[in-house]
Protein backbone atom coordinates (compact mmCIF):
# COMPACT_ATOMS: atom_id res chain seq x y z
CA UNK A 1 0.00 0.00 0.00
CA UNK A 2 2.84 2.30 0.86
CA UNK A 3 4.29 1.62 -2.55
CA UNK A 4 1.09 2.56 -4.25
CA UNK A 5 0.69 5.83 -2.40
CA UNK A 6 4.29 6.71 -3.16
CA UNK A 7 3.56 6.16 -6.81
CA UNK A 8 0.39 8.20 -6.65
CA UNK A 9 2.46 10.99 -5.15
CA UNK A 10 4.97 10.86 -7.95
CA UNK A 11 2.28 10.43 -10.59
CA UNK A 12 3.55 7.02 -11.73
CA UNK A 13 0.78 4.77 -10.47
CA UNK A 14 -0.27 1.81 -12.53
CA UNK A 15 -3.65 2.41 -14.22
CA UNK A 16 -5.30 -0.28 -12.09
CA UNK A 17 -3.91 1.16 -8.89
CA UNK A 18 -5.04 4.61 -9.89
CA UNK A 19 -8.47 3.22 -10.60
CA UNK A 20 -8.50 1.27 -7.36
CA UNK A 21 -7.67 4.34 -5.28
CA UNK A 22 -10.19 6.54 -7.02
CA UNK A 23 -12.92 3.98 -6.45
CA UNK A 24 -12.06 3.76 -2.76
CA UNK A 25 -11.90 7.53 -2.38
CA UNK A 26 -15.34 7.95 -3.94
CA UNK A 27 -17.01 4.99 -2.26
CA UNK A 28 -15.87 5.70 1.28
CA UNK A 29 -18.60 7.03 3.53
CA UNK A 30 -16.17 9.52 5.04
CA UNK A 31 -14.27 12.49 3.74
CA UNK A 32 -10.81 11.80 2.49
CA UNK A 33 -8.31 14.62 2.33
CA UNK A 34 -4.66 15.49 2.13
CA UNK A 35 -3.54 18.57 3.96
CA UNK A 36 -0.23 20.34 3.50
CA UNK A 37 1.27 21.42 6.78
CA UNK A 38 3.84 23.81 5.25
CA UNK A 39 1.38 25.60 2.98
CA UNK A 40 -1.43 25.16 5.54
CA UNK A 41 -3.93 24.29 2.85
CA UNK A 42 -5.97 21.40 1.56
CA UNK A 43 -4.44 19.84 -1.52
CA UNK A 44 -6.85 16.98 -2.00
CA UNK A 45 -10.43 16.24 -0.99
CA UNK A 46 -12.69 13.45 -2.26
CA UNK A 47 -15.97 14.29 -3.98
CA UNK A 48 -18.04 13.55 -0.90
CA UNK A 49 -16.39 16.22 1.24
CA UNK A 50 -16.92 18.78 -1.47
CA UNK A 51 -20.62 17.97 -1.83
CA UNK A 52 -21.15 17.80 1.88
CA UNK A 53 -19.81 21.20 2.83
CA UNK A 54 -20.98 22.89 -0.37
CA UNK A 55 -17.63 24.41 -1.30
CA UNK A 56 -15.86 23.73 -4.59
CA UNK A 57 -12.45 22.05 -4.52
CA UNK A 58 -10.98 25.29 -5.80
CA UNK A 59 -12.54 27.21 -2.97
CA UNK A 60 -11.16 24.74 -0.46
CA UNK A 61 -7.77 24.59 -2.06
CA UNK A 62 -7.19 28.29 -2.42
CA UNK A 63 -7.79 28.84 1.25
CA UNK A 64 -4.60 30.01 2.86
CA UNK A 65 -4.04 29.70 6.61
CA UNK A 66 -6.48 32.57 7.36
CA UNK A 67 -9.32 31.13 5.32
CA UNK A 68 -8.68 27.63 6.66
CA UNK A 69 -8.85 29.10 10.12
CA UNK A 70 -12.05 30.93 9.29
CA UNK A 71 -13.74 27.63 8.38
CA UNK A 72 -12.94 26.28 11.81
CA UNK A 73 -15.05 27.07 14.84
CA UNK A 74 -13.12 29.65 16.93
CA UNK A 75 -13.34 27.46 20.03
CA UNK A 76 -11.76 24.53 18.17
CA UNK A 77 -8.78 26.35 16.61
CA UNK A 78 -6.38 25.76 19.49
CA UNK A 79 -7.40 22.12 19.51
CA UNK A 80 -6.54 21.81 15.81
CA UNK A 81 -3.13 23.48 16.28
CA UNK A 82 -2.43 21.08 19.12
CA UNK A 83 -3.58 18.22 16.91
CA UNK A 84 -1.15 19.28 14.17
CA UNK A 85 1.69 19.47 16.69
CA UNK A 86 0.86 15.92 17.75
CA UNK A 87 0.90 14.79 14.12
CA UNK A 88 4.29 16.37 13.56
CA UNK A 89 5.64 14.28 16.42
CA UNK A 90 3.77 11.12 15.37
CA UNK A 91 5.27 7.94 14.00
CA UNK A 92 4.24 6.52 10.61
CA UNK A 93 1.70 4.06 11.97
CA UNK A 94 0.15 6.37 14.50
CA UNK A 95 -3.42 7.51 13.97
CA UNK A 96 -4.25 10.80 15.67
CA UNK A 97 -7.88 11.63 16.27
CA UNK A 98 -9.62 14.94 16.79
CA UNK A 99 -13.13 16.40 16.95
CA UNK A 100 -13.93 19.87 15.62
CA UNK A 101 -16.57 22.01 13.94
CA UNK A 102 -16.42 23.34 10.37
CA UNK A 103 -18.65 25.97 8.79
CA UNK A 104 -20.47 24.78 5.66
CA UNK A 105 -21.29 27.19 2.84
CA UNK A 106 -24.71 27.81 4.43
CA UNK A 107 -22.98 29.16 7.51
CA UNK A 108 -23.97 26.15 9.63
CA UNK A 109 -21.51 24.44 11.96
CA UNK A 110 -20.96 20.75 11.25
CA UNK A 111 -19.20 18.56 13.78
CA UNK A 112 -16.48 16.22 12.45
CA UNK A 113 -14.39 13.43 13.82
CA UNK A 114 -11.04 13.01 12.01
CA UNK A 115 -8.46 10.24 11.99
CA UNK A 116 -5.19 11.55 10.57
CA UNK A 117 -1.85 9.99 9.67
CA UNK A 118 1.39 11.40 8.33
CA UNK A 119 1.26 11.03 4.55
CA UNK A 120 4.44 12.52 3.24
CA UNK A 121 7.68 13.49 4.89
CA UNK A 122 10.47 15.84 3.78
CA UNK A 123 14.00 14.51 3.24
CA UNK A 124 14.84 15.24 6.89
CA UNK A 125 11.88 13.10 7.99
CA UNK A 126 9.66 15.95 9.16
CA UNK A 127 6.02 15.50 8.07
CA UNK A 128 4.84 17.83 5.35
CA UNK A 129 1.51 16.30 4.40
CA UNK A 130 -1.16 14.50 6.34
CA UNK A 131 -3.86 12.17 5.08
CA UNK A 132 -7.09 11.98 6.95
CA UNK A 133 -10.56 10.48 7.02
CA UNK A 134 -13.29 12.55 8.61
CA UNK A 135 -16.84 11.58 9.48
CA UNK A 136 -19.67 14.04 10.05
CA UNK A 137 -20.85 13.20 13.56
CA UNK A 138 -23.25 16.10 13.79
CA UNK A 139 -26.42 13.97 14.13
CA UNK A 140 -24.80 11.42 16.38
CA UNK A 141 -23.39 14.13 18.61
CA UNK A 142 -26.75 15.84 18.88
CA UNK A 143 -28.66 12.69 19.66
CA UNK A 144 -26.04 11.72 22.24
CA UNK A 145 -26.33 15.15 23.74
CA UNK A 146 -30.10 14.93 23.78
CA UNK A 147 -29.81 11.55 25.48
CA UNK A 148 -27.47 12.99 28.09
CA UNK A 149 -29.85 15.88 28.70
CA UNK A 150 -32.78 13.51 28.99
CA UNK A 151 -30.89 11.38 31.50
CA UNK A 152 -30.05 14.45 33.56
CA UNK A 153 -33.63 15.61 33.42
CA UNK A 154 -34.82 12.17 34.48
CA UNK A 155 -32.43 12.11 37.42
CA UNK A 156 -33.63 15.57 38.41
CA UNK A 157 -37.34 14.77 38.27
CA UNK A 158 -36.63 11.52 40.06
CA UNK A 159 -34.93 13.24 42.92
CA UNK A 160 -37.67 15.90 42.96
CA UNK A 161 -40.23 13.12 43.20
CA UNK A 162 -38.34 11.53 46.05
CA UNK A 163 -38.22 14.85 47.84
CA UNK A 164 -41.91 15.24 47.16
CA UNK A 165 -42.75 11.84 48.62
CA UNK A 166 -40.61 12.61 51.62
CA UNK A 167 -42.23 15.99 52.28
CA UNK A 168 -45.76 14.76 51.67
CA UNK A 169 -45.40 11.74 53.91
CA UNK A 170 -43.71 13.82 56.57
CA UNK A 171 -46.36 16.53 56.52
CA UNK A 172 -49.24 14.05 56.39
CA UNK A 173 -48.00 12.49 59.60
CA UNK A 174 -48.82 15.53 61.72
CA UNK A 175 -52.56 15.83 60.99
CA UNK A 176 -52.92 12.06 60.93
CA UNK A 177 -51.39 11.89 64.39
CA UNK A 178 -54.23 14.13 65.54
CA UNK A 179 -56.77 11.73 64.01
CA UNK A 180 -55.22 8.60 65.51
CA UNK A 181 -54.55 10.34 68.81
CA UNK A 182 -58.06 11.63 69.34
CA UNK A 183 -59.73 8.51 67.97
CA UNK A 184 -57.74 6.58 70.53
CA UNK A 185 -58.82 8.93 73.26
CA UNK A 186 -62.43 8.72 72.09
CA UNK A 187 -62.30 4.93 72.07
CA UNK A 188 -60.73 4.77 75.47
CA UNK A 189 -63.02 7.20 77.20
CA UNK A 190 -66.38 6.67 75.50
CA UNK A 191 -66.32 3.16 74.22
CA UNK A 192 -68.55 1.62 76.81
CA UNK A 193 -70.86 4.59 77.09
CA UNK A 194 -72.13 4.26 73.52
CA UNK A 195 -74.04 1.44 71.87
CA UNK A 196 -72.53 -1.51 70.06
CA UNK A 197 -72.74 0.11 66.63
CA UNK A 198 -70.79 3.12 67.84
CA UNK A 199 -68.14 0.80 69.26
CA UNK A 200 -67.84 -0.96 65.91
CA UNK A 201 -67.57 2.34 64.07
CA UNK A 202 -64.86 3.57 66.39
CA UNK A 203 -62.97 0.28 66.03
CA UNK A 204 -63.02 0.51 62.25
CA UNK A 205 -61.98 4.14 62.32
CA UNK A 206 -59.13 3.43 64.76
CA UNK A 207 -58.02 0.46 62.72
CA UNK A 208 -58.03 2.45 59.46
CA UNK A 209 -56.27 5.43 60.94
CA UNK A 210 -53.58 3.27 62.54
CA UNK A 211 -53.04 1.42 59.28
CA UNK A 212 -52.72 4.70 57.41
CA UNK A 213 -50.25 5.91 59.99
CA UNK A 214 -48.12 2.83 59.37
CA UNK A 215 -48.33 3.24 55.60
CA UNK A 216 -47.25 6.86 55.74
CA UNK A 217 -44.51 6.04 58.19
CA UNK A 218 -43.25 3.27 55.89
CA UNK A 219 -43.42 5.58 52.89
CA UNK A 220 -41.31 8.06 54.81
CA UNK A 221 -38.69 5.39 55.53
CA UNK A 222 -38.78 4.31 51.92
CA UNK A 223 -38.12 7.81 50.62
CA UNK A 224 -35.36 8.30 53.20
CA UNK A 225 -33.23 5.60 51.53
CA UNK A 226 -32.25 8.07 48.84
CA UNK A 227 -32.97 11.43 50.43
CA UNK A 228 -31.19 10.65 53.72
CA UNK A 229 -28.66 7.98 52.69
CA UNK A 230 -25.16 8.11 54.22
CA UNK A 231 -21.95 8.08 52.17
CA UNK A 232 -20.56 4.59 51.56
CA UNK A 233 -17.73 3.37 53.75
CA UNK A 234 -15.55 0.29 53.92
CA UNK A 235 -17.30 -2.07 56.25
CA UNK A 236 -17.33 -5.75 57.11
CA UNK A 237 -20.55 -7.36 55.90
CA UNK A 238 -20.00 -9.94 58.62
CA UNK A 239 -20.38 -7.24 61.29
CA UNK A 240 -23.47 -5.87 59.57
CA UNK A 241 -25.09 -9.29 59.54
CA UNK A 242 -24.24 -9.72 63.23
CA UNK A 243 -25.95 -6.43 64.00
CA UNK A 244 -29.01 -7.43 62.01
CA UNK A 245 -29.18 -10.78 63.83
CA UNK A 246 -28.85 -9.01 67.17
CA UNK A 247 -31.90 -6.88 66.34
CA UNK A 248 -33.78 -10.05 65.36
CA UNK A 249 -32.65 -12.13 68.34
CA UNK A 250 -36.08 -12.39 69.98
CA UNK A 251 -37.71 -13.54 66.72
CA UNK A 252 -34.85 -15.96 66.07
CA UNK A 253 -35.17 -17.44 69.54
CA UNK A 254 -38.96 -17.68 69.45
CA UNK A 255 -38.87 -19.52 66.14
CA UNK A 256 -35.78 -21.55 67.08
CA UNK A 257 -34.33 -20.55 63.73
CA UNK A 258 -30.97 -21.99 62.73
CA UNK A 259 -28.87 -19.43 60.91
CA UNK A 260 -25.62 -20.23 59.17
CA UNK A 261 -23.41 -17.92 57.18
CA UNK A 262 -20.34 -17.94 54.98
CA UNK A 263 -17.65 -15.62 56.19
CA UNK A 264 -18.63 -12.34 54.59
CA UNK A 265 -16.34 -9.84 52.86
CA UNK A 266 -15.56 -6.18 53.45
CA UNK A 267 -17.74 -4.05 51.20
CA UNK A 268 -18.33 -0.38 50.39
CA UNK A 269 -21.76 0.44 51.73
CA UNK A 270 -24.05 2.55 53.86
CA UNK A 271 -23.88 0.51 57.04
CA UNK A 272 -27.27 1.52 58.46
CA UNK A 273 -28.96 0.51 55.22
CA UNK A 274 -27.03 -2.75 54.90
CA UNK A 275 -28.07 -3.76 58.42
CA UNK A 276 -31.63 -2.98 57.42
CA UNK A 277 -31.24 -5.09 54.28
CA UNK A 278 -29.99 -8.17 56.18
CA UNK A 279 -32.58 -7.58 58.88
CA UNK A 280 -35.42 -7.50 56.36
CA UNK A 281 -34.23 -10.54 54.40
CA UNK A 282 -33.54 -12.71 57.43
CA UNK A 283 -36.68 -11.37 59.14
CA UNK A 284 -38.78 -12.32 56.11
CA UNK A 285 -37.19 -15.76 55.95
CA UNK A 286 -38.41 -16.37 59.51
CA UNK A 287 -41.77 -14.66 59.05
CA UNK A 288 -42.65 -16.80 56.05
CA UNK A 289 -41.52 -20.04 57.69
CA UNK A 290 -43.22 -23.37 57.12
CA UNK A 291 -43.99 -25.97 59.76
CA UNK A 292 -40.38 -27.03 59.59
CA UNK A 293 -37.87 -25.46 61.92
CA UNK A 294 -36.54 -22.39 60.03
CA UNK A 295 -33.11 -22.94 58.54
CA UNK A 296 -31.56 -19.90 56.95
CA UNK A 297 -28.21 -19.72 55.27
CA UNK A 298 -26.39 -16.63 54.09
CA UNK A 299 -23.93 -17.22 51.31
CA UNK A 300 -21.59 -15.06 49.33
CA UNK A 301 -19.73 -15.64 46.11
CA UNK A 302 -17.27 -13.38 44.37
CA UNK A 303 -18.12 -12.52 40.79
CA UNK A 304 -15.93 -10.43 38.52
CA UNK A 305 -17.09 -6.95 39.55
CA UNK A 306 -19.50 -7.75 42.31
CA UNK A 307 -20.29 -9.79 45.38
CA UNK A 308 -23.27 -12.07 45.00
CA UNK A 309 -25.00 -12.50 48.35
CA UNK A 310 -27.91 -14.82 48.97
CA UNK A 311 -30.26 -15.57 51.82
CA UNK A 312 -31.87 -18.99 51.55
CA UNK A 313 -34.68 -20.34 53.69
CA UNK A 314 -36.83 -23.48 53.97
CA UNK A 315 -40.08 -21.52 54.38
CA UNK A 316 -43.36 -21.48 52.47
CA UNK A 317 -41.79 -20.11 49.29
CA UNK A 318 -43.74 -18.27 46.66
CA UNK A 319 -45.09 -18.56 43.15
CA UNK A 320 -42.29 -17.58 40.73
CA UNK A 321 -44.87 -15.57 38.78
CA UNK A 322 -45.07 -13.24 41.78
CA UNK A 323 -41.30 -12.90 41.99
CA UNK A 324 -41.23 -9.35 40.60
CA UNK A 325 -44.34 -8.12 42.35
CA UNK A 326 -43.04 -8.72 45.86
CA UNK A 327 -40.41 -6.01 45.39
CA UNK A 328 -43.03 -3.33 44.69
CA UNK A 329 -44.05 -1.01 47.48
CA UNK A 330 -47.10 -2.09 49.52
CA UNK A 331 -47.60 -5.24 47.44
CA UNK A 332 -48.48 -8.21 49.59
CA UNK A 333 -49.14 -11.83 48.66
CA UNK A 334 -51.09 -12.59 51.83
CA UNK A 335 -53.87 -10.97 53.79
CA UNK A 336 -53.12 -8.83 56.80
CA UNK A 337 -54.63 -11.52 59.02
CA UNK A 338 -52.29 -14.20 57.69
CA UNK A 339 -49.15 -12.11 57.84
CA UNK A 340 -49.02 -8.63 59.36
CA UNK A 341 -47.12 -5.79 57.74
CA UNK A 342 -47.67 -3.14 55.10
CA UNK A 343 -45.55 -4.76 52.40
CA UNK A 344 -42.71 -2.27 52.59
CA UNK A 345 -39.88 -4.69 53.48
CA UNK A 346 -38.76 -6.00 50.12
CA UNK A 347 -39.41 -2.66 48.36
CA UNK A 348 -37.06 -1.13 50.90
CA UNK A 349 -34.50 -3.91 50.22
CA UNK A 350 -34.71 -3.21 46.49
CA UNK A 351 -34.23 0.51 46.97
CA UNK A 352 -31.26 -0.05 49.27
CA UNK A 353 -29.59 -2.53 46.90
CA UNK A 354 -30.19 -0.24 43.92
CA UNK A 355 -28.76 2.74 45.74
CA UNK A 356 -25.61 0.63 46.14
CA UNK A 357 -25.55 -0.09 42.40
CA UNK A 358 -26.66 -3.71 42.78
CA UNK A 359 -29.63 -5.91 41.82
CA UNK A 360 -31.99 -8.04 43.87
CA UNK A 361 -34.14 -10.99 42.87
CA UNK A 362 -35.65 -14.17 44.23
CA UNK A 363 -35.71 -17.80 43.19
CA UNK A 364 -38.48 -19.81 44.74
CA UNK A 365 -41.28 -22.31 44.39
CA UNK A 366 -44.31 -22.70 46.61
CA UNK A 367 -43.44 -24.98 49.52
CA UNK A 368 -39.80 -25.16 48.47
CA UNK A 369 -38.36 -22.23 50.40
CA UNK A 370 -36.98 -19.11 48.82
CA UNK A 371 -33.54 -17.84 47.97
CA UNK A 372 -33.08 -14.10 47.75
CA UNK A 373 -30.05 -12.88 45.83
CA UNK A 374 -28.51 -9.45 45.80
CA UNK A 375 -25.32 -8.02 44.38
CA UNK A 376 -23.04 -5.30 45.69
CA UNK A 377 -20.44 -3.90 43.27
CA UNK A 378 -16.81 -4.36 44.19
CA UNK A 379 -15.18 -0.92 44.36
CA UNK A 380 -11.92 -0.04 42.62
CA UNK A 381 -9.39 -0.71 45.36
CA UNK A 382 -10.97 -3.99 46.45
CA UNK A 383 -10.60 -5.59 43.00
CA UNK B 1 -30.63 13.75 101.52
CA UNK B 2 -30.22 17.03 99.72
CA UNK B 3 -31.77 16.00 96.44
CA UNK B 4 -35.43 16.47 95.82
CA UNK B 5 -37.72 13.58 95.13
CA UNK B 6 -40.98 15.09 94.06
CA UNK B 7 -43.26 12.36 95.32
CA UNK B 8 -45.76 14.84 96.61
CA UNK B 9 -47.08 16.60 93.56
CA UNK B 10 -47.65 19.22 92.41
CA UNK B 11 -44.34 18.87 90.70
CA UNK B 12 -44.30 21.61 88.11
CA UNK B 13 -43.93 20.76 84.45
CA UNK B 14 -43.59 23.34 81.71
CA UNK B 15 -44.87 22.12 78.35
CA UNK B 16 -43.61 24.16 75.41
CA UNK B 17 -45.85 23.20 72.48
CA UNK B 18 -47.68 25.20 69.86
CA UNK B 19 -50.15 22.69 68.42
CA UNK B 20 -53.45 22.93 70.37
CA UNK B 21 -54.29 19.34 69.38
CA UNK B 22 -51.04 18.05 70.87
CA UNK B 23 -51.42 20.22 73.97
CA UNK B 24 -54.84 18.81 74.77
CA UNK B 25 -53.75 15.26 74.03
CA UNK B 26 -50.74 15.60 76.33
CA UNK B 27 -52.91 17.19 79.00
CA UNK B 28 -55.32 14.27 78.75
CA UNK B 29 -52.46 11.83 78.97
CA UNK B 30 -51.16 13.60 82.08
CA UNK B 31 -54.69 13.56 83.45
CA UNK B 32 -54.61 9.77 83.28
CA UNK B 33 -51.20 9.49 84.82
CA UNK B 34 -50.96 8.57 88.46
CA UNK B 35 -49.08 11.49 89.87
CA UNK B 36 -51.28 14.29 88.50
CA UNK B 37 -48.57 16.90 88.23
CA UNK B 38 -49.35 20.47 87.40
CA UNK B 39 -48.79 21.21 83.78
CA UNK B 40 -48.16 24.75 82.54
CA UNK B 41 -48.31 25.36 78.82
CA UNK B 42 -46.67 28.00 76.66
CA UNK B 43 -46.89 28.15 72.88
CA UNK B 44 -43.42 29.30 71.80
CA UNK B 45 -39.81 29.76 72.86
CA UNK B 46 -40.09 33.45 73.74
CA UNK B 47 -42.94 32.82 76.13
CA UNK B 48 -41.06 29.88 77.57
CA UNK B 49 -38.10 32.12 78.42
CA UNK B 50 -40.42 34.68 80.06
CA UNK B 51 -42.00 31.87 82.05
CA UNK B 52 -38.67 30.44 83.15
CA UNK B 53 -37.31 33.86 84.14
CA UNK B 54 -40.62 34.80 85.76
CA UNK B 55 -40.89 37.92 83.65
CA UNK B 56 -43.95 39.96 82.61
CA UNK B 57 -47.21 38.09 82.93
CA UNK B 58 -45.31 35.11 84.27
CA UNK B 59 -43.92 36.98 87.27
CA UNK B 60 -45.94 34.77 89.57
CA UNK B 61 -44.88 31.48 87.95
CA UNK B 62 -42.94 28.76 89.68
CA UNK B 63 -39.66 27.46 88.38
CA UNK B 64 -40.63 24.13 86.73
CA UNK B 65 -39.08 20.80 87.78
CA UNK B 66 -39.12 19.55 84.23
CA UNK B 67 -39.48 21.03 80.75
CA UNK B 68 -41.20 19.12 77.95
CA UNK B 69 -40.19 20.76 74.72
CA UNK B 70 -41.32 20.45 71.12
CA UNK B 71 -38.64 21.25 68.55
CA UNK B 72 -40.62 23.03 65.87
CA UNK B 73 -42.11 26.15 67.37
CA UNK B 74 -42.96 29.61 66.07
CA UNK B 75 -40.83 32.66 67.01
CA UNK B 76 -38.02 31.09 69.01
CA UNK B 77 -37.90 27.42 68.09
CA UNK B 78 -37.19 24.49 70.38
CA UNK B 79 -33.52 24.16 69.47
CA UNK B 80 -32.81 27.81 70.22
CA UNK B 81 -34.73 27.63 73.47
CA UNK B 82 -32.87 24.46 74.47
CA UNK B 83 -29.51 26.13 73.76
CA UNK B 84 -30.52 29.18 75.78
CA UNK B 85 -31.72 27.16 78.75
CA UNK B 86 -28.60 25.01 78.84
CA UNK B 87 -26.29 28.03 78.65
CA UNK B 88 -28.08 29.78 81.49
CA UNK B 89 -26.47 29.07 84.87
CA UNK B 90 -29.83 29.42 86.60
CA UNK B 91 -31.83 27.22 84.27
CA UNK B 92 -29.44 24.58 82.97
CA UNK B 93 -30.14 22.12 85.80
CA UNK B 94 -33.79 21.78 84.83
CA UNK B 95 -34.18 18.49 82.92
CA UNK B 96 -35.45 19.01 79.39
CA UNK B 97 -37.35 16.21 77.67
CA UNK B 98 -37.73 16.71 73.93
CA UNK B 99 -41.13 15.52 72.70
CA UNK B 100 -41.38 15.99 68.96
CA UNK B 101 -42.63 14.35 65.79
CA UNK B 102 -39.19 14.52 64.18
CA UNK B 103 -37.39 11.22 63.73
CA UNK B 104 -34.54 12.95 61.92
CA UNK B 105 -31.15 11.75 63.05
CA UNK B 106 -29.80 15.29 62.81
CA UNK B 107 -32.50 16.60 65.15
CA UNK B 108 -31.80 13.85 67.69
CA UNK B 109 -28.05 14.50 67.56
CA UNK B 110 -28.50 18.24 67.76
CA UNK B 111 -30.80 17.96 70.79
CA UNK B 112 -28.33 15.81 72.71
CA UNK B 113 -25.42 18.01 71.66
CA UNK B 114 -27.34 20.89 73.18
CA UNK B 115 -27.59 18.81 76.41
CA UNK B 116 -31.21 17.70 76.16
CA UNK B 117 -31.85 15.16 78.92
CA UNK B 118 -33.86 12.83 76.72
CA UNK B 119 -35.52 12.67 73.33
CA UNK B 120 -38.92 11.17 72.64
CA UNK B 121 -40.92 10.88 69.46
CA UNK B 122 -44.64 11.67 69.64
CA UNK B 123 -46.39 8.34 69.18
CA UNK B 124 -49.19 7.72 66.72
CA UNK B 125 -51.82 6.60 69.16
CA UNK B 126 -53.19 7.75 72.46
CA UNK B 127 -52.36 4.65 74.48
CA UNK B 128 -48.70 4.92 73.57
CA UNK B 129 -48.73 8.61 74.48
CA UNK B 130 -50.34 7.83 77.82
CA UNK B 131 -47.66 5.21 78.51
CA UNK B 132 -44.94 7.65 77.50
CA UNK B 133 -46.25 10.37 79.79
CA UNK B 134 -46.53 7.90 82.62
CA UNK B 135 -42.94 6.81 82.14
CA UNK B 136 -41.80 10.45 82.10
CA UNK B 137 -43.53 11.01 85.40
CA UNK B 138 -42.30 7.80 86.94
CA UNK B 139 -38.73 8.32 85.91
CA UNK B 140 -38.29 12.01 86.66
CA UNK B 141 -40.48 12.24 89.74
CA UNK B 142 -40.06 8.91 91.50
CA UNK B 143 -36.95 7.19 90.20
CA UNK B 144 -34.61 10.11 89.60
CA UNK B 145 -33.40 12.57 92.18
CA UNK B 146 -33.86 16.12 90.95
CA UNK B 147 -31.36 18.87 91.71
CA UNK B 148 -32.02 20.69 95.00
CA UNK B 149 -33.61 24.14 94.73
Amino acid sequence: MKDVTAKVESGQALPESQHFIERIANATPGFLYIYDLLEQRLIYANGRSIDHLGYSLQELQKSGPEIAASLLHPEDRDKIYEHQRELVAAGDDEIIEVEYRVRDNQGKWRRFHSRDVVFHRAADGSPVQILGVAVDIHERWHSQNALKQAALELARTNSELEQFVYIVSHDLQEPLRMVTGYLGLLAERYKDRLDEDANDFIDYAVDGANWMFRLINDLLHYSRVTTHGKPFEKISAEKLLEQALAILQVTIRENQAIITSDSLPVIMADKVQMVQLFQNLVGNAIKFRSEKRPEISIRVERRQDEWLFSVQDNGIGLDPRQADRIFLIFQRLHTRDEYPGTGIGLALCKKIVERHGGRIWVESRPGQGARFFFTIPIQGEEK
Amino acid sequence: MTGKRATSCPAEILLVEDNPGDIRLIQEAFGQATLACSLNVVGNGLEAISFLRQEGKYSGSHRPDLIILDLNLPKKDGRELLAEVKEDDDLKRIPVVILTSSEEEKDILKAYNLHANSYMIKPGNFNQLARMVKSIEEFWFTTAILPPE
